[in-house]
């Protein structure tokens, strides 16, 4: 009984709190490629390489310039919003729609080209969490059962929400919302009825890369990174957007808390490697139960 | 034939051997991934199957004793098995469905070799030196060609079989593939299978012929090189065809290995990204695509 | 005992209903055709029954065996077979080759030579042979039809869906496809067609299906059909009718 309060105490508390900041984190990760694949039908691999380019781009300027990594993520969020529309003007829109095995091929290409290029310019070595100062000066909050909660891991929480508050409120209150939801859900029909695709897959591809930089920012001052960071946290956004069903931001927002917490708990028990493998298994477990077969629907 | 490569082999001296080597390896890698993409089933996880072989070849040759040669070849079963059960998945996937699930492999694989529970095995982030060919025997490019040309032959056949027919219609539609009687999941799970043999084919003999030396880096994490070469080299040289496969293989390996050693670092390998996003865009089909155009064209002139 | 025997099939769409409850019986031999107006269900109905959907309720059986829920490539080995109405060819296949792979897979299991062989015969049928080293690509839309029929005819199944087969065609090309087709039923091949326009079946049909809004209006003779005041105004509209 005693040491069942123990192990309560001092193992799970700590691992329901990071359970929540990584669902956090997923959240926002997942979010940006849902939106897009959910509208656009792309997938964008580079995704996680855009998330670790905000990354680099706010320690840079931290350690460079000395600035506030809330204020770095300003820049980093512009540079990120670019490199993301230029992947949707010069990758996607030369072939879209003309073939899937060219969209598929295309995106990996330039995963590739992003992920080298970042090894190259900010040398593949490992950045610890410590080298972005914290946005708030650190410190942190003791929780009852003595769970050290710091202010970094709080910020990230109510960010990553409240964004996604913002963000359901633009899909489902405004005009422009209104227009990419009945893009996903009849692409032809929306173009129909007036909505301007060209313009709205901009539009999309932005708040998605937006999305993704805001997420580097805070994964970048809670966790370790280096330029091949982006495959991993690219499965996990998949995992995230396969199991909350794409294109649902309710269903991100549960798909996120569960693998947040499935991720810590099996690297925890399991060791650190296991957590990239548990999503994906999750991944593939949910493909093989509800694949969007062939014979369904389309 | 064989006598030619030898003489060859003999004049080329031993860096040009190492390098005519990697090309066989990767031509046999190319044409099994390009087996799978012809079936529309674009793979970004073959690495998966490419390090099962590698790591097969070597554990059962160090820990369990299996002489090489056998080894080689025994190997890749664990290849072929890994091949079928991905394909009974991707079998049932669509399009980015079959990407994100293949792309999802290989950060898998590399976790369970880089595992706790699986390190006296793969010898964990370190990974292991198995049991090499030995250098100084010339008999190891003819020996890797003969097995390029098998594998070469092995397409052929299947192209040119009902199997094959079968493949390039699933290829095309796969509903209408399945209402004129294809057992289409069958055949998409069959072929990974053997796509999953030859991919660890050329893993097992990439370890024991060249690097002598096996990584979980193999598994194509967190560096993707691993998954897509097989993709450079297939869609560069003209996917579809395995001669596009073999111009690919045999003008871009050496640059590969040119780029990883001479030129050195990530930048080089932005090239290739580059020059894949060109292809793609420009000519989709490829070198050899351009090079039957050029010589249609020419041949009109006259 | 039916060939083929359809019964109370539902098929939604969402909140559409494509078919509602449609009960259809094909006896052995005979040349039935289903007719009904855009959006009646009649390619619906030939997707369910060929497999492409799994109908959400209703039973269907061929030949004493229960396919409701079989996959689509087990039905074309028992005997079932069907041209598309929207012409879907392999394009990376020659002409010849598209009929070929229909008949390596189709009721029998080939070899590449023997179908090769049937491909021939097939496409000379359909007067195809010509354009036999040709991709679909540059095929006409008549022809393209001609390639559909040619592919569900050289699967040597006992019974065969033509969607639309003769749509578009005019003529001589319309009485040459016409011929084709019952010259393959004289064969003893069970034949359904379905049409848009009523004309082109009469003539030949033994039994007309009438399909509006996914349920069956009518079945009977052409005779019979042709008479009926409920088809009448489904084709003319009520007000004519009512006159
Ligand atoms: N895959 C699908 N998804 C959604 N709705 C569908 C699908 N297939 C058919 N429908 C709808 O079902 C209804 C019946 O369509 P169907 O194609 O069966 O009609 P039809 O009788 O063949 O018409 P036509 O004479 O135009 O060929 C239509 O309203 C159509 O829009
Ligand atoms: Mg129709």
């Amino acid at each position: 009984m005693k040491i069942m309060a123990v192990f309560l105490l001092q193992h799970l508390g700590p691992l329901l709190i990071w359970g929540l900041v990584t669902s956090s984190v997923y959240l926002l990760m997942a979010t940006g490629l849902t939106l897009i694949f959910g509208t656009l039908r792309l997938v964008n691999f580079a995704h996680g390489d855009l998330i670790v380019l905000s990354a680099f781009i706010t320690f840079l300027l931290t350690t460079n310039m000395n600035l506030n990594p809330f204020i770095a993520l300003i820049p980093a969020m512009f540079v990120v919003m670019t490199v993301g529309v230029a992947i949707y003007r010069f990758g996607f829109k030369p072939i879209y729609g003309i073939s899937k095995v060219s969209e598929i091929l295309m995106t990996i290409g330039i995963s590739y080209i992003i992920e080298n290029a970042m090894a190259y310019y900010f040398l593949p070595v490992y950045r610890t969490s410590v080298e972005i100062p914290s946005p708030v000066g650190g410190g942190g909050v003791v929780l009852p059962g003595n769970v050290l909660m710091t202010y970094d891991m709080l910020e990230t929480i109510v960010v990553s929400w409240v964004l996604m508050i913002i963000l359901y409120y633009w899909l489902y209150r405004t005009g422009q919302g209104i227009a990419i939801r009945a893009l996903s859900q009849n692409p032809v029909g929306a173009s129909i009825s007036g909505v301007d695709v060209g313009r709205l897959s901009y539009v999309i591809f932005l708040v998605g890369s937006a999305l993704a930089a805001v997420a580097g920012a805070l994964y970048g001052i809670l966790y370790t990174f280096w330029p091949y960071n982006g495959i991993i946290l690219t499965l996990m956004a998949f995992s995230v957007m396969i199991l909350g069903g794409v294109g649902s931001i309710p269903g991100t927002m549960i798909a996120s808390l569960v693998m947040g917490y499935a991720v810590n708990f099996a690297s925890y028990y399991l060791g650190g490697c296991w957590g990239e493998a548990i999503s994906f298994i999750i991944l593939a477990l949910v493909l093989l139960v509800r694949p969007s077969g062939i014979f369904r629907g389309g | 034939m064989t006598i030619a490569v030898i003489l060859v082999s003999m004049m080329i001296g031993k860096y040009a051997e190492m390098i005519a080597i990697t090309i066989m390896i990767f031509y046999i890698y190319s044409l099994a991934w390009s087996l799978v993409a012809n079936t529309g089933m674009i793979s970004l996880g073959h690495a998966l199957f490419f390090a099962l072989g590698s790591y097969a070849y070597g554990i059962f040759s160090l820990i369990y004793g299996i002489n090489m040669i056998s080894a080689l070849f025994i190997g890749p079963i664990i290849g072929a098995l890994a091949g079928l059960a991905v394909g009974f998945i991707a079998g049932r996937l669509r399009d980015w469905y079959i990407g994100m699930f293949t792309f999802a492999l290989t950060p898998a694989g590399y976790a369970l070799a880089v595992s706790d529970q699986l390190k006296p095995w793969t010898g964990g982030a370190v990974g292991f030196a198995p049991p090499a060919f030995s250098l100084s025997m010339s008999i190891w490019l003819p020996f890797s060609a003969l097995l390029a040309f098998a594998t070469y032959m092995i397409v052929f056949t299947i192209q040119n079989s009902r199997m094959g027919f079968a493949l390039s219609a699933i290829n095309d539609d796969e509903v209408a593939a399945a209402t004129i009687g294809i057992n289409t999941r069958l055949y998409k799970i069959i072929i990974f299978g053997i796509s999953g043999y030859l991919s660890a084919l050329a893993g097992a003999m990439f370890v024991s012929m060249y690097s002598r030396y096996i990584s979980p880096e193999f598994f194509g994490y967190p560096d993707v090189s691993y998954n897509l070469w097989p993709i450079f080299y297939s869609i560069i040289g003209g996917m579809g065809t395995p001669e596009g496969v073999l111009l690919g293989t045999i003008i871009l390996d050496p640059l590969t290995e040119l780029a990883r050693t001479v030129i050195g670092g990530p930048l080089a390998l932005v090239t290739f990204g580059v020059l894949l996003a060109v292809v793609i865009i420009k000519t989709p089909g490829g070198i050899y695509g351009y090079v039957i155009k050029y010589f249609e064209a020419k041949s009109q002139m006259r | 005992m039916n060939l083929l025997n359809v019964s109370n099939v539902v098929k939604r769409f969402g909140g559409l209903v494509a078919l509602n409850g449609v009960s259809v019986q094909v006896d052995r031999h005979e040349l039935v055709g289903i007719i009904g107006p855009n959006g009646a269900g009649k390619t619906t109905l030939v997707n369910v029954i060929m497999g492409i959907y799994y109908p959400d309720s209703g039973r269907m059986m061929f030949n004493g065996r229960d396919i409701t829920r079989m996959p689509p490539h087990r039905r074309v080995k028992l005997g079932i077979s069907r041209t598309y109405q929207v012409p879907r060819p392999f394009s990376n296949m020659r002409v010849l080759d598209n009929v070929a792979v229909a008949a390596m897979h189709g009721a029998k299991e080939l070899s590449v030579g023997e179908a090769r062989g049937i491909a021939r015969d097939i496409l000379e049928r359909v007067r195809l042979a010509d354009k036999a080293n040709l991709y679909p690509l540059s095929l006409s839309v008549t022809e393209l039809r001609k390639l559909e029929l040619a592919r569900a005819l050289a699967q040597g199944t006992k019974l065969v869906f033509l969607d639309e087969a003769s749509a578009g065609l005019t003529g001589d090309e319309l009485r040459e496809i016409l011929s084709v087709i019952e010259k393959i039923h004289d064969e003893g091949i069970t034949i359904v067609m379905i049409e848009h326009v009523m004309k082109v079946i009469f003539n030949i049909a033994e039994k007309i299906v009438v399909m509006v809004n996914g349920e069956k209006l009518a079945e009977g003779k052409p005779t019979e059909i042709s008479s009926d005041a409920r088809v009448i105004e489904s084709y003319l509209g009520r007000r004519w009718a009512s006159v």
